[in-house]
Parts: structure tokens; sequence; C-alpha cells
């Protein structure tokens, strides 16, 4: 006679447990080390001593942190607009192509994409550089009078921000729209829209579940990434990545670091879940 | 109400030529059905009136007017898609009054207006309704109604029914032509059935390869096909050339048919004629058969006919009856195939 649970247990359902050990070796488990240490104690002369404090917790509300909370929602929050409104009238173009030419747009793309964040980080150093980027050529074709360097700036750090999620934005609508039904478009247009009232009234409400998904991941994308800030951001740029970096490895203060994670992680799954459950009351209606 | 004249149309993707020479003139009010094969041509002249390609070349009128100048979204045309295109982010009123928001009418007018046609269209009390929730046949009466909406010109559809299953395609067939008459707009429809041409149009014009191989009434496509193709097309199975003696009699490749009647009587010599599965009759063969003798390859009940398949070497024959009598003849049965010459049709070309 065995277990009357496991009797009903077939092979199918311990499937499962492969995503989920997944889950748990590459993100629950450090998840659960890091929110252990953020109640830990720094210790000065070594990396933390076992305790249990709040202390990490509360320097959050200084306003210190507060600042730099609201810079990196800011700076992320713009970003994510900026790249999707880009990228989703760039790839809406693309596959209105021929299947060559999406091809190697697809292709180049997906090239920009095995390109690391640091090479693409001193590729906009360079440009923006005064001695040999775009101001070198703006002064030198006689637009820029005095030229000086772009970077760093913020304008520079959301340059690198674009850099990095284009194509990962336009490949996350090329499917969906490369298999679109174009007679949507072509029957609004015989209702009497123009082509580019087709694209506002028709496109884009249709791709709205989408564009919202875009720029949501693209928000926590933005949230997490570090080389831009540093490269192409000046100080008063950095966001809390940056900062909790520079807490953690810079000043060894692993509680700290780990405290202000968590604080991050629990403000980004807010956000999502906001947005989660008003587009879901707004189906529902 | 509008006519739409067009004139010479050529149309040409790269290398591949799409229409060849098209000309066609459709009266007001006029329910036109472009019929025929995949990659005729068809869908493509329908796109181009309404707008959404251009020809290589030709002339297209609407009452007098060159409508090629005007932008698809300025033609007033409405048009029925294939796939429907009902906006997946509308619910039905909104779908229905699309056209009217466009064109700035005023939203107690276009709810007024759209839940009349929806009305119309069997669709009352669904204006709220998500365009998801509806079932094969609703959208497609949510589409019509759309179309209609606007008061177009001219009415297109293109292939319509076509996922729809046989007793709901019939269903609104009948509804459409009666929406049609009712409402009086100049209507194009494509198809390749060639049933739904035949009991929905004023005049079926029948394209091959690009051209229009005829444009008649049903009647006339069907008992009068000025070509092959047509005949073929439109089922009429048994064509073949035969030879007509100066003495009236006729024969196939030395087997004789009968004594040519009708017209028939008036020619001698080789030519293509058609005989419908109607005008055959089969006969049990015996020794003083010497007539045409086939081998039953398939018989098949239609519904208020049985279908019998045969073959005289390697052509083949229809014979058709009334289904209230039993079938004489079973797969493998000789018979010997009698034809109603009077009921032969002379190919011309």
């Amino acid at each position: 006679m065995g277990d009357p649970v496991m009797k009903h247990l077939k092979p199918a359902h311990f499937i499962g447990l492969f995503p989920l050990s997944l889950m748990g070796l590459f993100f629950l488990g450090p998840l659960a080390f890091m929110i252990v240490v953020s109640f830990y104690e720094r210790d000065p002369l070594g990396f933390y001593n076992v305790a249990f404090v709040w202390d990490n917790y509360a320097k959050f509300f200084s306003s210190f942190y507060y600042t730099i909370s609201m810079r990196s929602i800011w700076s992320s929050a713009l970003g994510a607009v900026l790249v999707v409104l880009l990228a989703f009238p760039a790839m809406y173009i693309i596959t209105d192509m021929q299947r060559r030419w999406q091809l190697f747009w697809v292709i180049l793309l997906l090239s920009l994409m095995c390109l690391s964040e640091v090479i693409l980080g001193f590729a906009w150093l360079i440009l923006l550089s005064e001695s040999s980027g775009i101001p070198k050529f703006l002064g030198w074709v006689g637009l820029w009078d005095d030229p000086r360097s772009l970077s760093p700036s913020f304008a520079a750090m959301l340059i690198g921000f674009i850099t990095l999620g284009f194509s990962l934005v336009a490949l996350m609508f090329y499917p969906q729209m490369a298999q679109r039904d174009r007679s949507i478009e072509e029957a609004a247009r015989t209702l009497g829209t123009s082509p580019p009232r087709v694209f506002t009234k028709v496109v884009l409400p249709n791709y709205r579940t989408g564009i919202i998904g875009a720029v949501v991941t693209m928000f926590v994308y933005f949230l997490g990434v570090f080389v831009m800030p540093t490269m192409l951001g000046r100080p008063q740029d950095w966001n809390m990545t940056v900062i909790i970096t520079d807490k953690a490895v810079g000043d060894a203060n692993m509680p700290l670091g780990a405290a202000l994670s968590v604080i991050m992680l629990l403000f980004t799954l807010l956000i999502i879940g906001t947005l989660l459950f008003s587009s879901r009351k707004e189906r529902s209606s | 109400m509008a006519t739409l004249s067009l004139n010479n149309i050529e149309k040409k993707f790269g290398t591949f030529q799409a229409l060849k020479d098209v000309s066609l003139d459709i009266k007001s009010g006029e329910f036109i059905c472009l019929l025929g094969g995949s990659g005729c041509g068809k869908t493509t002249l329908l796109r181009i009136v309404a707008g959404l390609e251009t020809q290589t070349s030709g002339e297209m009128l609407l009452d007098g007017a060159d409508l090629s100048k005007v932008n698809c979204h300025e033609r007033n045309v409405g048009m029925v898609f294939q796939s429907l295109a009902l906006f997946p982010h509308l619910n039905v009123g909104e779908n229905v009054a699309y056209g009217l928001e466009v064109r700035g009418v005023a939203k107690a007018e276009r709810k007024t207006k759209a839940m009349e046609l929806l009305e119309v269209v069997g669709l009352s009390g669904l204006f709220d309704r998500p365009s998801s929730a509806l079932s094969g046949g609703q959208r497609q009466r949510v589409a019509i109604a759309r179309a209609l909406a606007i008061k177009p010109e001219l009415f297109l559809m293109d292939e319509p029914f076509s996922a729809l299953d046989a007793g709901l395609r019939e269903h609104l067939q009948i509804e459409v032509k009666k929406l049609q008459r009712k409402l009086g707009v100049t209507t194009m429809f494509v198809t390749h059935d060639q049933n739904e041409a035949m009991s929905i149009a004023d005049r079926i014009v029948i394209l091959n390869e690009g051209r229009v191989e005829q444009a008649g009434t049903p009647t006339e496509v069907y008992a009068q096909p000025q070509t092959r193709f047509v005949a073929d097309f439109m089922g009429t199975n048994n064509i073949f050339t035969a030879t007509v003696s100066q003495r009236g009699d006729v024969s196939l490749e030395g087997v004789p048919l009968g004594v040519a009647t009708g017209d028939l009587a008036k020619l001698d010599g080789k030519h293509v004629i058609a005989v419908r599965p109607e005008y055959l009759e089969l006969e049990p063969v015996t020794s003083s058969s010497i007539g045409l003798v086939g081998t039953v390859d398939f018989v098949r009940l239609l519904g208020a006919s049985i279908e019998t398949e045969l073959s005289v070497g390697a052509r083949k024959f229809v014979h058709t009856m009334v289904s209230d009598r039993a079938p004489k003849f079973a797969v493998g049965d000789q018979a010997e195939i009698h034809f109603d010459l009077d009921h032969a049709w002379v190919i011309p070309s």
C-alpha cells in the first residue's frame, strides 16, 4: 500500500520540479541569502557580523537614499518610455519591408545584443567626446562654435540606456508584428482613416498590452544597469544600483547593500503589481 | 449608388502580371461577383478598386470621375475582408461606428446609426459586446454593418463567407443579397465558389490568369459558357471535341453519339461541345449497344441528386440524376452513355 498522494502523482507532475529547481538555484537561493545578510551588522574590519538589526533598512529613509531612489525611478522610467517610443515604430516599419530586409534588420539587432555593455559604453564615450566624436564633427562643419564633450551627462546616460534596450524591445515586438493581420489596418483605411491616423487609432491601441509590458520590462532592466550610468552619467545621475555596488564593494558594507537591494526589489514588485492590477481591472471592466 | 467603369486595367507585381487588360462596366446598384480560382486576380482587382493597390495601367471611373486619383481613405468604399478585420480593441458598437467617428459624426448620432445597422443585420442588443466574444456568423454581420455604416458608394466583399460552415454561408448569402437590394448599393463580391456566385450575383465575371474569361448573368455563364475554362469552372464536366458530319451525325473519335439537333445541327466539322451532367443518360450495355461505353468509377449522393463518374479510356464523364430514384449502376459496372445533343453547347473559342 503506497502513499495515496504519491499514487496520483504522474511523471508529468515531476517535470514542474525542473523550473522550480532552476528558480531556486539561480534566484530564490541568492535572494534568501541577501535577505538574511540585510539584517546583519557591518564589520568594519571584515565582511559582516551575524545579527538581527533593522539599521540597514532605517538608513534607506535618509534623504540621500530617497533622492537616489527617486532619481533611479525617473531615469529608468524615462529611458524605458524613450526606448519603446523609438523601437516600436522602428519595428513597425521593419516588418513592412520585404522579407530579406526584415531578415537583415533582425540579424543586425541580434548582433547589437551580442555587444557587451562596456563596449557600447566606450563607443558612446568616444562618440560624445570633445576630441574625436560628434562635438568635434559639429565644430568641424561649423554647426557648433565651441564644441565640448557631451558626456558625462544625464542625456548621455539616457542614450546609453536606449542603446542597451533598443534591440531588446524591437525584437520583443518582431514576432507579433511580422504576423499581424494587416487587413485590420487596411480596413481602417477603407473606412476613412489616413495612414498616420491608422498608426495612432488602430496599431497603437492593438499593441497596448505589449507596449505596457515592454515599458515595464525596460524600466526594471534600467533600474539594474550599472555600466552605462558610471561610464556616461555624472555622479548625480547615478542610480541605486551604482550606489548599492559602491556600498557593498567600495565600502565593504554588504548588509547595507543587501538591504538597499531588498528595498529596490520590493519597490519594483510594487510597481509591476500595480500595473498588472490596473490592467486586469481595466480588462474586466 | 454609383456606376464603375474599369478600362484596360493591368497590374504587375515585379515580373508577375496579375491582371491583364481587364475592362468592366458595373451599373449602379448592380451586384457583381468576381469568380475564379486561386491567383486569378480577383482579389487584386477588388483591392485596386478599394485603393489598397494601384493599377500598373488602365483607367478606373466612378460616376465618370477618375477614381485612381483618390486616396484609399477618401474613396468612400465599404469593404468586408476575408479575415473580417474587426478591430480587436473595440467592441461591436464601436466597430460599426468607427467609420462615422473618423468622419466626425457626433457620438450620440453614431451610436444611433450603429444600433440601427446592428438591428438590420440581426445583432441588436450586442452593441457593448467585445468583438472577440462573437461567433463566426456574428463577426461576419458586424463586418458587413461596419462597411455599410459609412453609406459607401461601392460595397466590396472579399470571400467573406469562406470560413463559415455551409448552412450559415447559405443563410448569409441570402441575407446579404436582400440587404444589398434594399440599400441599392453597387457591390463587388469576390468568391471562388461558383454556387455562391450563382446564388447571389446579378452578373458573374469569371477571371482566369488575370483576364476576364466571360461576364454575364448567372444563367448565361452557366448555360452558355464562352470558353472551355468557363464551362469547366461552372461545373460542365462533359467537354469534348465532337465531329459533326455533313449528314448531321455526331461522333466522338469515331464512336457515334447521335444525330445533331439544336445548335449542333447548323454546324459541321470538329467542335468543342459541352453537355451538362443532367443531360446525360446511362443505359445498361447490351449486345446491340453501338454508343459510347464507359466504366463507372464513382457514385455519390449529393442530397437532391446522385452523381455518377464514368471513364472512357482517359476521358471522364459525369452524369447526374435526381436522387429519389435508386442508382442503376455501381462502381465497376459498364454503361452506355447517351447525350441529349439538343442541350449540347458549342463553345465558341
